[in-house]
């Protein structure tokens, strides 16, 4: 094999074992359950608006609000189903459906019911959408085509079929799942490029001179005057906003260097708790710590469950052992 | 079974393997050849995918400032600017104001969203659905002052609605601690009035300002 050939088959070697060499089916099991809580949390705080937000005659004309959705066939399992009793009836439905992907019992139909349901909600009204919406639906719409039921499941998983040469493969290492690892590693870029265009997008002076860091969420007619009146930002504004720029804009750089890997994840993560709890935005930031997990390799992730599983009492959580 | 021996003993030769066999080996030695092609296509596919995603995401152009349909918005959603949930719509840019002035002479201010809604991720759907009734949208204005007038213990004398726009005061230009004062950062419009005796909702004009 002379060289112009042996480079292009490293390459593609390369190439294949980016895209199909991980073994993490933990990391893609953990983030099931973090995106199922988040998106159970907010499907049972939604249900205190359940009436005002979906039901016709409230707050605002779904006919007219339903304008500016940007797609051609705006389906909502809401308009199929008439009268309050019956909307609640959809709610509950999707609130079970989230607590059956937690406990993984059949993610793939569980997860493509809920896509439907989430869409639901969003083309029902459009105008309460938030962003944390599109990053669940996202995320879902990855976990539902992944093997992401495969461990800590509640279902038991089923026994793989014995095969000649088992007790030779019995010690060696588990075969990656192909199609798991490559829905990981998209969720991988994904998250890198939300980072990098986030960077991108914040270049703005709202954002660097910290005002949108200082802006009353909760506003009121004194609030309000209180804002006209003081116009200068604290330093301590202007220095956060420009250190989650920073971090957001070398994300894409760094993750990808193991050495530096664990040392961002962490400052990312504690920047999320921070904007989480400071500015209220925990749902949303905990979707993205959630997310961060993407990047954490599965045996570290198996070994953690090892160790924790006997303190958080979860020995009936099924392994798959080929997994 | 016998031997190899014996059996060129009795004549006997082990058959040639049957058509079906031979198509079957050959199937399996290409299906190695398939699954590659289809590994190759796929992670193809996923970079082509993400790399279009991150050029129009949702079909807004971070980078160009552009807007482009897209065919499926929600399957290709990339929010921009909330990596930390700071975007501008989650804080609603706009909301909306109301003044109340009661049969027992009192005035009563208000807001929406109600600023008491907790927790903050109820308070977010209805800060979303005040930044869409500030809009200019005369007919949402008109069916939120029902909505309001039905929530109240008495019929009011007089009912004023304003809508309330978030703009950028400062540039970065400017310092931090620099500033005269005048940038104002927020505008409020009058949307229109409501008349508790006549039970008539007179709108304003896009133009008056107050």
């Amino acid at each position: 094999m002379n060289d112009a050939l042996r480079r292009w088959d490293d390459w593609g070697r390369g190439w294949m074992d980016f895209w199909f060499g991980l073994h993490s089916l933990t990391a893609l099991a953990l983030m099931r359950i973090g995106v199922g809580i988040v998106l159970l949390y907010s499907l049972f705080v939604f249900s205190f608006d359940l009436t005002p937000h979906l039901a016709p005659g409230n707050w605002g004309d779904l006919a007219i609000l339903r304008r500016d959705d940007p797609l051609a066939w705006p389906f909502s399992v809401f308009d199929w189903v008439d009268g309050i009793g019956w909307i609640w009836t959809v709610h509950l439905m999707a609130m079970a459906i989230a607590a059956a992907f937690v406990m993984g019992i059949l993610p793939n139909v569980t997860g493509g019911a809920l896509i439907v349901l989430h869409l639901s909600y969003a083309h029902r009204n459009p105008a309460v959408l938030i962003t944390l919406d599109g990053l669940l639906l996202v995320a879902l719409v990855y976990l539902t085509l992944s093997p992401c039921g495969k461990k800590l499941s509640l279902l038991p998983a089923r026994r793989p079929k014995p095969r000649p040469y088992a007790v030779i493969m019995q010690d060696a290492q588990p075969p990656p799942s192909a199609w798991g690892s490559l829905i990981l590693r998209t969720m991988q870029i994904h998250l890198c490029a939300l980072y990098f265009l986030s960077a991108l997008a914040s270049l703005t002076p709202a954002w660097l001179t910290g005002e949108i860091l200082t802006r009353y969420r909760m506003q009121t007619w004194e609030n309000l005057e209180a804002i006209q009146s003081s116009i200068a930002m604290p330093v301590w504004a202007v220095a956060f906003a420009h250190g989650l720029t920073l971090l957001s804009l070398f994300y894409v750089v760094f993750v990808w260097i193991p050495r530096f890997r664990y040392l961002l994840l962490t400052v990312i993560c504690a920047a999320h708790v921070i904007v989480g709890l400071v500015w209220g935005l925990f749902a949303y930031n905990a979707l993205m710590i959630v997310l961060n997990v993407a990047f954490v390799e599965s045996r570290q992730l198996d070994w953690l469950r090892e160790k924790t599983e006997p303190f958080l009492a979860l020995p009936w959580l099924h392994v798959n052992p080929r997994g | 079974m016998l031997n190899e021996r014996k059996q060129r003993k009795k004549r006997v030769y082990p058959a040639a393997p049957s058509r079906i066999r031979r198509f079957i080996a050959r199937l399996s030695e290409r299906l190695y050849v398939v699954r590659v092609a289809v590994k190759v296509g796929l992670s193809l596919a996923v970079a082509a995918h993400l790399g279009m995603v991150i050029v129009l995401p949702g079909g807004w152009n971070g980078l160009m400032q552009f807007d482009a349909r897209a065919t499926l918005p929600h399957l290709t959603h990339f929010p921009v600017s909330d990596a930390f949930g700071f975007a501008d719509g989650q804080f609603g840019k706009g909301f909306i104001l109301y003044r109340i002035f009661t049969q027992e002479g009192t005035t009563l201010e208000g807001v929406f969203p109600d600023s008491n809604i907790l927790p903050y991720l109820r308070f977010d759907r209805w800060a979303a659905a005040g930044d869409v009734m500030s809009r200019d949208q005369p007919e949402l204005h008109a069916i939120l002052l029902d909505y309001i007038l039905a929530h109240l213990p008495s019929a009011p004398v007089k009912l004023e609605m304003y809508a309330g726009q978030w703009v950028d005061g400062r540039s970065v230009s400017t310092g931090v601690a620099e500033g005269d004062g005048s940038e104002r950062r927020y505008r409020l419009t009058k949307l229109g009035s409501h008349d508790g005796l006549t039970r008539l909702w007179r709108p304003s004009g896009p133009k008056m300002t107050e």
